[in-house]
């Protein structure tokens, strides 16, 4: 249809509202309560314009456009209902710009430099509000806020949890929590974004610099493996906050919490700024080229007695140089699968694990079956894909956890099991509630990286591709971070080159036992205490080799006790890379900050020992092969079938499994304490109901013949049967034992 | 040929000295204007715009809110401001402020742009340093010099009606 704004004849599509006309037309008209991803209710009246044959103007974003319809977003009508809408909004808003960290960004400054009056006729005295404490993540200002209700409904529209709500009528009106609680769902931060004046703002930014002073730099999330895109804001070479960069493929136009808030662990005081060497049993500063010729002679000397390890939140440039040094030097024993101790399923595993779809497309599925994922809490930028489709497709969420957690959507079927139960409701599909599940419908079936933790994991593995195939269901893998696609396609796993191609020389086919006793440990980017699955081994392990090299951009006491020589490394935003998210993109980011001290980035480390070790391997060279490499992947469906599985236990045994917080899992993450203060703050031990305890019952676990002793609140639980959970957030200083193992208590 | 006889003329006969000497010899009687500076000094406008102080308010509060305009607004990039959150009271206050008096130009910007009157600059012009690195003032030097001449400020404001 055509319609005319400003005396210009322009196109509109039936069902518009005038505001999205305009928006897509560059014409601007102000707003407040009005956004394109949230529900209109027209209640600012800032949008108000005028409308040939109306008697008064309307409201651009709820006014539906009609054939011919003749609107004026400039005459004298309009400039006047905006002018007094503004003079009303200013009446009660303090004039507090100077300190206000909105300034210089505000939407209210904005339009009230271009549509305000410079006088107002109120003389009475201005509104105040006290704030509440909403957790350390958000801040408040609520006598600034202009009550647009923007944050409330993002609440209960995408975010899924109704935490802000308007309570009181007219001049008493407030956004509050529900009483004195504070915000914890994974997407709060996005409520900063969305208010437009002052009134929540970002806690960590909180008076630290001015919105004028910030450059803003693009990236790509290094938290999770959907690859959020991430604009950094950065004053003198720190970030000073992070905010979305629109993603319609992704990140729409939201940011989880991790995301937003992980900047904080870049300026932790346990950095690593400059190269350390161990002599006399203390770590001492030392010369990068001294360690680069160090480590390039222990790789010759012990090879192939190396067992090397690396963090899949490398980028790919990292993973493909590495693998390469080693396998050039005759290393097999490679992995980044360190939270893993199942390794059966690994030669039937796809090249790399994806979510086979797109994640748009999870709006068009019937069914989706999540298998041990906590999509609010490790992947909150899913749930509101989930959600979408929930309200727009009604489509039927299966939830099978291993231990009790919520989710913000609706599932139709939430069952708690154990792993070996997880395994047998699977299999035995026909008579259980997952027999609904027709395979004329679309289906999806979604397994998250907890699984990958088990013990069971093949087995898991396969009963859900057989499942998957009986209902004709597209299988998605997520990895638990940020890389774990690019490492599988980058050989980092034993069995594999990159691209996927299999690796006769792999000693270990089995690979039983992960990341074997050897004389030289290479770890790269992973902390012995957190990122393995058994911390007890690891730690072992790196006690009886002959030399341990760590390229860590963090120290712990682990690393300052095994390490003998520690290249300091550049955190994610301070180095250039690329990430293969899960949707197969692959996405470049640049460096945000200079490295800060003599940290240096991966890659140029890994150039420099390659030197020492005279190959020619070249920045230019490697790009280039990663994205042949990438263009010959030809991808196949995700299931994944091993055979020959022997299952040796019986449904009596007591198993422990650790539960890993998504907001930990990796180093940098571990040093937000704001985040962690708010999205992960509880430790526990959560015994089932049939064991007897006491309130001063001392547990003592022994699994492998090691003795454990967890100091945590104890809980306990009725669901899962015969499963010990255990959960220790942030940097804890205690040994936990196997992820996932049989135990005897004591 | 004709200039160039004149000119002959008129240096032969000291023309010009004579000309000069007469002036001089007015001068020689009348009461001189030279200001014995530093002992005597000329006055001075009351927007005089001299060496920079921050102002407190009465009760000692200092006034400066760390809004950094003047940072923005300086064109000769002297100011360099860090804030945060003050402990006691949750307000926005800086931790450092400092002016490099080298790169300052004098022109006043600060002054204006400030949202409460905290930056001012004083009519102190005669100061000196004796290394390089004194010529940034920090946040404590400028409280110190605002209290010093709080009295002579409010003078200057009365006068200009500020």
């Amino acid at each position: 249809m055509e319609i005319y704004i400003n005396n210009n004849k322009y196109e509109a599509f039936d069902n518009e509202t005038i505001i999205q006309v305009t928006d897509r037309l560059n014409i601007h008209i102000p707003r407040f309560c009005y956004h394109k991803r949230l529900s209109i209710v027209a209640s600012c009246r800032m949008c108000l314009v005028e409308i040939e044959g109306a008697k008064f103007p309307q409201p651009a974003c709820s006014t539906i456009v009609r054939d011919g319809m003749k609107i004026n977003t400039t005459g004298k009508a309009t400039e006047d209902a905006q002018k007094s809408t503004m003079e009303f909004l200013l009446i009660n808003h303090p004039l507090d710009c100077p300190v206000c960290d909105q300034a210089g960004e505000c939407e209210l400054q904005d339009v009230s430099l271009d549509h305000g009056s410079y006088k107002s006729n109120y003389n009475e005295m201005k509104r105040t509000v006290i704030d509440n404490d909403i957790g350390s993540l958000v801040t408040t200002e609520m006598t600034r806020c202009i009550h647009c209700s923007r944050c409330v409904r993002f609440g209960e529209e995408v975010a899924g949890i109704k935490e802000l709500g308007m309570t009181g009528r007219g001049e008493d009106t407030k956004i509050e929590t529900f009483i004195n609680q504070s915000l914890t769902s994974e997407l709060s931060g996005n409520v900063i974004d969305l208010c437009p004046v002052g009134a929540l703002n970002n806690n960590l930014y909180k008076y630290s610099a001015r919105t004028w002073d910030l450059e803003q730099k693009n990236s790509i999330s290094p938290n999770d493996c959907l690859g959020s895109n991430i604009y950094y804001h950065t004053y003198r070479n720190s970030i000073k906050r992070a905010i979305p960069k629109e993603n319609e493929q992704i990140n729409l136009s939201w940011l989880s919490d991790r995301d937003r808030f992980c900047h904080e662990g870049v300026e932790s005081s346990e950095r690593i700024f400059v190269p350390l060497i161990k002599s006399n049993d203390k770590l001492i500063e030392s010369e990068l080229e001294s360690l680069y010729s160090i480590a390039s002679e222990k790789i010759k000397q012990f090879s192939p007695n190396i067992t090397a390890v690396m963090s899949a939140q490398s980028s790919c440039e990292e993973m493909y140089i590495f693998q390469k040094i080693l396998r050039e030097n005759g290393i097999t024993n490679i992995d980044h699968r360190t939270k893993e101790c199942d390794f059966r399923y690994q030669a039937n595993y796809p090249i790399f694990p994806s979510f086979d779809i797109k994640i748009n497309d999870i709006a068009a599925m019937d069914n989706i079956i999540l298998v041990n994922v906590n999509i609010s809490k490790e992947f909150p930028i899913l749930s509101i894909y989930l959600r979408d489709a929930i309200k727009n497709n009604s489509t039927k969420i299966i939830s099978l956890a291993t231990y009790e957690y919520s989710e913000n959507f609706h599932t139709d079927i939430h069952e708690v099991l154990s792993p070996v139960e997880l395994e047998r409701y699977l299999n035995s599909s026909s008579n259980n509630q997952l027999a609904s599940i027709k395979s004329n419908q679309k289906n999806l079936i979604i397994v998250g990286p907890s699984s990958s933790y088990l013990q069971n994991y093949s087995e898991i593995l396969n009963s859900v591709s057989e499942f998957a195939q009986l209902s004709d269901s597209k299988l998605a893998l997520l990895g638990d971070l940020s890389n774990s696609s690019g490492a599988w396609a980058m050989g980092i796993v034993p069995h594999r080159l990159p691209g996927g191609i299999d690796y006769d020389k792999c000693i270990n086919a089995n690979y039983e036992s992960s990341f074997p006793s050897n004389d030289i440990f290479i770890v790269y980017n992973l902390e012995p205490e957190y990122d393995f699955s058994n911390d007890i081994e690891i730690l072992d392990k790196l006690k009886k080799s002959k030399f341990n090299i760590f390229f860590s951009s963090y120290i712990t006491d682990a690393i300052e006790k095994y390490a003998d020589i520690i290249f300091p490394l550049a955190v994610q935003q301070e180095s250039m890379g690329t990430y293969i998210n899960t949707n197969k993109q692959l996405q470049k980011f640049k460096a945000v900050l200079s490295p800060k001290g003599h940290a240096k980035p991966g890659v140029d480390l890994l150039l420099s020992i390659s030197k020492e070790l005279k190959m020619d391997i070249s920045n230019e060279k490697i790009s280039q092969e990663i994205s042949d490499i990438l263009s010959s992947i030809s991808s196949n469906d995700n299931y994944i079938f091993t055979d020959n599985l022997k299952n040796n236990y019986e449904k009596e045994m007591l198993e422990k499994y650790i539960i890993r917080s998504p907001n930990t899992n990796n180093p940098t993450l571990r040093r937000c304490e704001s985040l962690l203060n708010t999205h992960d703050n509880d430790n526990f031990m959560s015994l089932p109901l049939n064991i007897n305890i006491t309130e001063n019952t001392k547990i003592t676990f022994t699994e492998h013949s090691n003795k454990i002793k967890i100091n945590a609140k104890i809980k306990t639980h009725t669901k899962p049967e015969n499963t010990v959970l255990v959960k220790l957030s942030g940097r804890y200083k205690q040994t936990l034992g196997s992820c996932s193992t049989v135990i005897n208590i004591e | 040929m004709m200039k160039n006889i004149i000119k002959f003329f008129k240096s032969l006969f000291f023309i010009e000295i004579i000309k000069g000497l007469r002036i001089t010899g007015k001068k020689l009687y009348k009461k001189p204007i030279t200001i014995q500076y530093p002992d005597e000094k000329t006055p001075l406008s009351s927007r005089f715009r001299g060496l920079h102080a921050l102002r407190k308010y009465p009760n000692g509060e200092e006034r400066c809110i760390g809004c950094k305009l003047c940072e923005a607004v300086c064109p000769a990039l002297a100011i360099t401001i860090e804030t945060e959150e003050r402990e006691k009271d949750k307000t926005r206050r800086t931790t450092k402020y400092d002016i490099d008096l080298f790169k300052c130009i004098y022109c006043g910007f600060c002054e204006e742009a400030c949202p409460v009157d905290a930056i001012v600059e004083t009519s102190i012009f005669e100061y000196h340093f004796e290394n390089r690195e004194d010529s940034v003032m920090n946040k404590i030097d400028l409280l110190k010099i605002g209290d010093m001449y709080e009295k002579e400020e409010l003078k200057d404001r009365s006068v200009n009606n500020l």
